[in-house]
């Protein structure tokens, strides 16, 4: 990877990155430190990284760092983090994508992280399999649970659309 | 019947139990029950996740083209269906393209380009150096009244390479009267004054390069060692001036001479030919004098080269030096 690659990957995958971030962790401070760590990692190791392959590198090295934050968090904090599925009746909210992203930061860590990444960015279930090292058979099982948990947490979709 | 009738001869017991009309019989335990009947029943729930699984699958695109139709189909059969597996297709995450990253200007490097005119100079310069330490056998000895003119680029403002038609008296006399014994080789002033309208400076007088007497035997004094290098007649020298022509009598090795040559220079009024700027320009006129290309540097006010062209066969451009 030339400076020219890694400058023009800064401009195509960092918003997206920090945006993927920020969703899972909603602290800004914090993720654009977890940015700077990722891109800086990708430097350090730009003769090893094919110019193609820059997205998932990103990509892994955000979730990996997101999810040893969000782990260590919980270690130093006495919250439960285990969310339940509690279906909500419809409030009268006017945006439904403000109710997802309110319902998805209900979702386990990793649930979170693997839906955001199959419809942020489109990743394939074997593309999320690789960036968050899990099984496909697991990425499927999660996205079709967080679906699910998804709709029952909206309630009554049509009142709101 | 006949094994039966043995039996029952060689057990007269079983046989009494016939005649008296009773026969032994299994009967179930009724006291025996199952007691997971219930997980196994299905509900209107488990029909619900069947079919969420399915709907989802389908707006995930996991379906076989078979699957998909008959999910289709089914959903054409219940409207009630439909509109529940439509809400699977609204939930679908998107992107806050709102959100960027403010600081990209920072997580970028940065390129440190190195002047091209300074590669040139430095390149031109070592190539001159190289010529100069790498000298043919045969000699300049220069006499008193033969020394080369020094380059003046003070009042320059376009520095011709000898590419170019150049206007040099000597030129034209040493081909039509090619030297036998002594070689003659003019010294060559490379550069030419050319006035623009716009720069009407008095025009400095350009005197001509006395022609240097070269012996055609190589001098012991000033001979290379292990070097044995030809040079033919029609080559101009770059420019190389011999101030102090006493120095071609001591004893020294070739090297030593340029060594104090340079010396002298730097101590002297000559000192700015060993510029940045001129030693790159007079490597530039080595460079288009071997290779025969055209290579032309202008040159401001301020006597800084401000840009540099090149022309051959296959391109030409200019290279805007910027400072």
């Amino acid at each position: 990877m030339t400076i020219k690659d890694y400058n023009r990957a800064v401009d195509t995958w960092a918003d997206g990155l920090y945006r993927f971030v920020l969703k899972n962790l909603s602290d800004s401070e914090k993720s654009r430190d977890i940015i700077q760590d990722c891109f800086e990692k990708m430097w350090v190791h730009r003769e090893n990284i094919d110019a193609e392959k820059v997205k998932a590198y990103l990509f892994t090295a955000a979730h990996h760092t997101m999810i040893d934050y969000i782990r260590k968090a919980k270690r130093e904090t006495s919250l439960d983090w285990k969310k339940v599925a509690e279906p909500v009746a419809h409030h009268g909210y006017s945006d439904l994508q403000e109710i997802l992203h309110e319902a998805v930061q209900r979702l386990p860590e990793i649930q979170r992280s693997v839906v955001m990444l199959r419809d942020y960015e489109g990743y394939s279930y074997r593309e999320i399999s690789e960036i968050t090292r899990i099984t496909e058979v697991q990425v499927k099982v999660y996205i079709y649970r967080a679906r699910i948990y998804l709709k029952s947490y909206i309630g009554q979709i049509q009142s709101v659309v | 019947m006949d094994e039966f009738q043995l039996f029952l001869k060689e057990n007269p017991d079983l046989a009494s139990e016939l005649e008296m009309g009773e026969l032994p019989a299994l009967f179930p335990n009724e006291d025996i029950r199952f007691d997971a009947k219930e997980e196994l029943k299905k509900s209107v729930s488990d029909y619900d996740t069947e079919f969420q699984n399915r709907a989802v699958a389908y707006y995930e695109g996991d379906l076989s083209l078979s699957e998909q139709n008959d999910f289709e189909s089914s959903l054409s059969e219940n409207a009630a269906v439909a509109t529940a597996a439509q809400q699977f297709e609204k939930l679908k995450l998107e992107a806050d393209r709102v959100i960027i990253y403010e600081n990209k200007e920072q997580l970028k490097k940065k390129v440190v380009l190195f002047p091209l005119w300074a590669k040139v100079a430095s390149v031109a310069a070592m190539l001159l150096l190289a010529y100069l330490l790498i000298q043919p056998r045969d000699v300049i000895r220069p006499g008193k009244e033969q020394l080369a003119d020094k380059l003046n680029s003070k009042s320059t403002n376009d520095i011709v390479s000898p590419g170019v038609n150049l206007k040099i008296e000597d030129q034209e006399k040493e081909k039509k009267n090619p030297a036998v014994t002594p070689k003659t080789i003019p010294a060559k002033v490379p550069v030419k004054l050319q006035q623009t309208p716009a720069n009407q400076k008095p025009e400095k007088k350009v005197i001509p390069a006395p022609q240097l007497q070269i012996p055609v035997t190589t001098p012991s004094l000033l001979k290379p060692r292990g070097i044995s290098f030809g040079q033919p007649d029609d080559v101009e020298l770059a420019v190389m001036t011999l101030k102090d022509p006493t120095l071609v009598t001591k004893e020294l090795e070739l090297s030593e001479l340029i060594r104090e040559q340079l010396a002298s220079m730097r101590n002297s009024d000559d000192r700015e030919l060993l510029s940045t700027d001129h030693l790159g320009l007079s490597g530039l006129q080595l460079i288009a004098r071997l290779t025969g290309k055209r290579l032309t540097a202008r040159k401001g006010d301020d006597g800084a080269v401000h840009s540099v062209s090149y022309n051959s066969r296959l391109l030409a451009f200019s290279i805007p030096v910027n400072r």
